[in-house]
């Protein structure tokens, strides 16, 4: 297992085992343009990252387009991810990758905000004049076809509140369920609340493990698990 | 690949953080990694990769390779200025110089952390 320290990381750098990435969170219609702004920014600068090229990446160690890879994040599974990120990154040339709260798509979009509030998924002006803020299912299924979707838990728990057997497969392996259920492919990924890192907790490691999960995202690192 | 790219515009009438990291103000650019604007403008990170079945080949190309060592220097520099007290396995810490090290190389006005300006904030009044 690798944990985060300053060691790993400085090893990491020095055998140019890295990718650059970008997160954001509610991109509202409001902000746009100067969404726009940025991710045009990256775009020129950067090329897309796919799955495929993270695979080649793991796979090889070496990078092989001709610019840097960027992976811009756009997490939580908010509906502006769905109307404002996933267009602009398709009118640039981006790939985005979308980790979804899968209980926050479930949710009846009444009580949407608050689940949200419940479950530390912060809100925009925007996303609190009624009517629903997180995607859509069709909307999953619509993006996973072009960008890559994996589950941020089912409640956006961190591993630290998921205790027992039954949170687990809940937030581990169900969400993928209901995933892939919608996309109709394997949901490559996994993420917790906080991008808390894998290697930190054995029994949780082994449920992103054995759940079947290729990648688990951290706020350090990523980690190729299968 | 370039270690030092140009990013989108910065946030009007604020100093990039190489003027802040010029200027000694670190705990301004610890302000302005953090400070983001989260409906509007995105949190540049580079994240390390690790595979836990085994070992990554090494990357074979000399251009990313040297991009990774001045990667490492500036998480170094980043580091001993900002989080100078913490253990090597803090993780919060070592997300504070990373995030430093990407905010330096994406965010508006990006530019390097460089000896120079460890240098220049080195010769800094106390």
């Amino acid at each position: 297992m690798t944990h985060p320290s300053f060691q790993t990381q400085r090893a990491q750098l020095e055998r140019g085992h890295f990718i650059r990435v970008v997160n954001y969170h509610s991109t509202p219609t409001a902000a746009r343009d100067e969404l726009a702004a940025e991710l045009a920014g990256f775009a020129r600068d950067y090329a897309a990252v796919t799955l495929d090229d993270l695979d080649r990446l793991f796979e090889t160690g070496t990078w092989h387009k001709d610019k840097p890879g960027l992976i811009p994040v756009f997490y939580e599974g908010y509906r502006n991810s769905a109307t404002v990120a996933a267009p602009l990154c398709d009118e640039l040339g981006l790939t985005g990758w979308f980790p979804i709260a899968t209980s926050f798509v479930d949710c009846d979009p009444e009580y949407q905000e608050a689940f949200a509030r419940a479950h530390w998924i912060s809100l925009v002006e925007e996303d609190t004049r009624g009517g629903r803020i997180a995607m859509s299912w069709d909307e999953v299924a619509d993006i996973s076809g072009r960008h890559v979707v994996f589950p941020h838990t089912a409640h956006h728990e961190g591993f630290d509140t998921v205790l027992s057997d039954a949170d687990i497969d809940r937030e581990v392996v169900e969400s993928k369920r209901r995933l892939e259920a919608v996309t109709g492919q394997p949901a490559p990924a996994f993420v917790w609340l906080h991008g808390s890192s894998y290697g930190q907790s054995p029994r949780h490691d082994h449920a992103v493990k054995d759940a079947g999960y290729r990648y688990q995202f951290a706020n350090t690192m990523i980690h190729r698990v299968n | 690949m370039s270690v030092t790219v140009s990013g989108p515009s910065s946030h009007e009438g604020e100093p990039s953080a190489a003027e802040l990291f010029e200027a000694g103000d670190l705990i301004g650019l610890l302000r302005a990694c953090n400070d983001r604007r989260l409906e509007r403008e995105g949190i540049p990170m580079v994240l390390g990769l690790a595979d836990e079945r085994g070992a990554i080949p090494a990357a074979a190309t000399a251009e990313q390779l040297a991009e990774g060592r001045a990667f490492a220097e500036g998480f170094d520099l980043y580091a001993n200025a900002l989080v100078p007290w913490a253990r090597d396995d803090d993780e919060g810490a070592v997300i504070v110089a990373m995030g430093a090290l990407g905010f330096t190389h994406f965010a508006p006005g990006a530019a390097p952390g460089t000896d120079a300006a460890r240098s220049s904030r080195e010769g800094a009044p106390e």
